[in-house]
C-alpha cells in the first residue's frame, strides 16, 4: 500500500511518529493507539482502521522499551503521510496472504444475454464487482447484483455473450460502494475475497483492473480512501 | 467606539453547544496525545549532516529542503537511498537538515531502497 495521490491534489504531509509496536514492513496503514494504554502508532487490523493516521513510508523492526547506552534516544519513529485525503493504492490479493493470485472463476454455462456468469462464486461477492479476464468480455467491469454459490448476476449486462470457459475475476467491494475492504495478514494488500462490506476502514475510490493477458491476477489494484481518519472527527 | 456587541444566538440549543465543546475537547486531546509522539527532528546543536547520516543508519526516510538537498543528493546512493520523484511538488514536512517546516511541497524525499518492494511501493 502506498500513497498514489490526494483527492485535493498537492504534496504529501510527512511526519515521523513514535511507534507503539515493532513495524517490520513499510507501506502499512497506521492508527493512533488507544489513549489509555499505548504510546505510539500501530498497524491497523485486517478489518478496522478507526482513528487512522496514514500510510507508513519506512519501517522500524525494533521497538526499544529500555534505555540505550550513551544517552541515546530509545524512541523509534516511522515516517507517515498524515493527509486524510490521501489515495492509498493497494494490490488485490486472492487470499489472506499477500501476493496470492486472484481466483479464476470459469464460466460453465453459456449466457446469451450477458447477465449470468455460472461459476462457484460465494455469497461474499454479492454487491461486489466482476470483470472479464478472458473471452469477449475481457477487461469489462460490472457490479454484481446477486451472487450465490453457483453463479453471479451483474446489474448491467456484459457487452458480449458469455461463452463456456470464459474466465472472470471478482472482488467483494468496488468504487462508489458503501463497503469497506479486508486487508491481508501483512496489511499492505487487500484481500479481494474477504467480506468486510459492513466495516469502516476504507472506501474504494477506483479499481485498476486488468484481464488475464495483462497479468490481472497479480497486477490489479484498488485505490482506497480512509473512512475514519484521526484528523477528521466522525 | 470600544463597545462590544453581543449577538443573540438564535436557534443554538444547549445540546448543540455541549456537542461542539465535546468535539473540540476531543480534537485537543488527540492533538496533545500525538504531539508528544511526533519526532522533534534534529536536536538543537547537533550537526545537520550527522543527523542525516544517523537517519540513514536506521533507514529512515530523509526529507531535505532546497538549501540542504544539494549536500545529500550526490551521496544518497552511497547510503542506499532512492530519490523519490513521484510527487511533482515534493513533500511537506520538516527538513531533516535545517528543521525548516515547508507546506505545500518543497522538500525532496529520499526513501531507502530496502522499502521499495514492500507494500508494492513503486520505484
Amino acid at each position: 500500500m502506498y500513497t498514489h495521490g490526494h483527492l485535493y491534489g498537492g504534496a504529501p504531509l510527512l511526519q515521523k511518529f513514535q511507534i507503539g509496536e515493532a513495524l517490520s514492513l513499510a507501506g502499512l496503514p497506521l492508527i493512533a493507539s488507544a489513549l489509555a494504554d499505548a504510546d505510539g502508532v500501530m498497524r491497523a487490523s485486517t478489518t478496522a482502521a478507526a482513528e487512522a493516521l496514514g500510510v507508513s513510508l519506512d519501517a522500524q523492526p525494533t521497538r526499544n522499551t529500555a534505555q540505550l547506552p550513551g544517552d541515546a534516544d530509545p524512541a523509534v519513529y516511522v515516517t507517515v503521510n498524515v493527509r486524510p485525503d490521501q489515495i492509498c493504492r493497494a494490490r488485490l490479493s486472492g487470499g489472506a496472504t499477500s501476493g496470492t493470485a486472484l481466483p479464476e472463476f470459469v464460466n460453465s454455462l453459456a449466457s446469451t444475454n450477458g447477465l449470468l456468469v455460472t461459476a462457484a462464486f460465494g455469497t461474499a461477492y454479492d454487491d461486489g464487482y466482476i470483470w472479464g479476464a478472458t473471452g469477449a468480455n475481457a477487461g469489462q467491469l460490472r457490479k454484481v447484483q446477486g451472487a450465490v454459490n453457483t453463479n453471479a448476476t451483474p446489474i448491467v449486462p456484459f457487452r458480449s455473450d458469455i461463452a463456456v470457459g470464459d474466465i472472470f475475476y471478482a472482488v467483494t467491494f468496488g468504487p462508489g460502494e458503501d463497503a469497506a475492504v479486508q486487508l491481508t495478514n501483512e496489511r499492505y494488500e487487500v484481500d479481494a475475497t474477504g467480506d468486510n462490506q459492513s466495516g469502516t476502514n476504507f472506501r474504494c475510490r477506483a479499481l485498476q483492473y486488468f484481464p488475464k493477458g495483462q497479468g490481472g491476477a497479480l497486477q490489479s489494484f484498488a485505490d482506497l480512501i480512509f473512512t475514519d481518519h484521526l484528523w477528521i472527527q466522525q | 467606539m470600544g463597545q462590544s456587541y453581543r449577538v443573540p444566538l438564535v436557534g443554538i440549543t444547549r445540546s448543540m453547544v455541549d456537542r461542539a465543546r465535546e468535539f473540540f475537547a476531543t480534537i485537543r486531546r488527540q492533538h496533545h496525545f500525538l504531539a508528544g509522539l511526533v519526532s522533534k527532528g534534529r536536536p538543537v546543536g547537533a550537526v545537520a549532516g550527522t543527523w542525516v547520516t544517523d537517519c540513514a543508519e536506521i533507514r529512515q526516510c530523509v526529507m531535505l529542503c532546497g538549501f540542504c538537498d544539494h549536500k545529500f543528493r550526490p551521496a544518497h546512493k552511497r547510503y542506499g537511498y532512492h530519490r523519490d520523484t513521484r510527487f511533482a511538488r515534493g513533500v511537506s514536512g520538516d527538513c531533516d537538515g535545517c528543521r525548516t517546516h515547508l507546506e505545500d511541497g518543497g522538500l525532496q524525499l529520499y526513501v531507502h531502497e530496502a522499502y521499495l518492494g514492500q507494500g508494492y511501493m513503486p520505484r
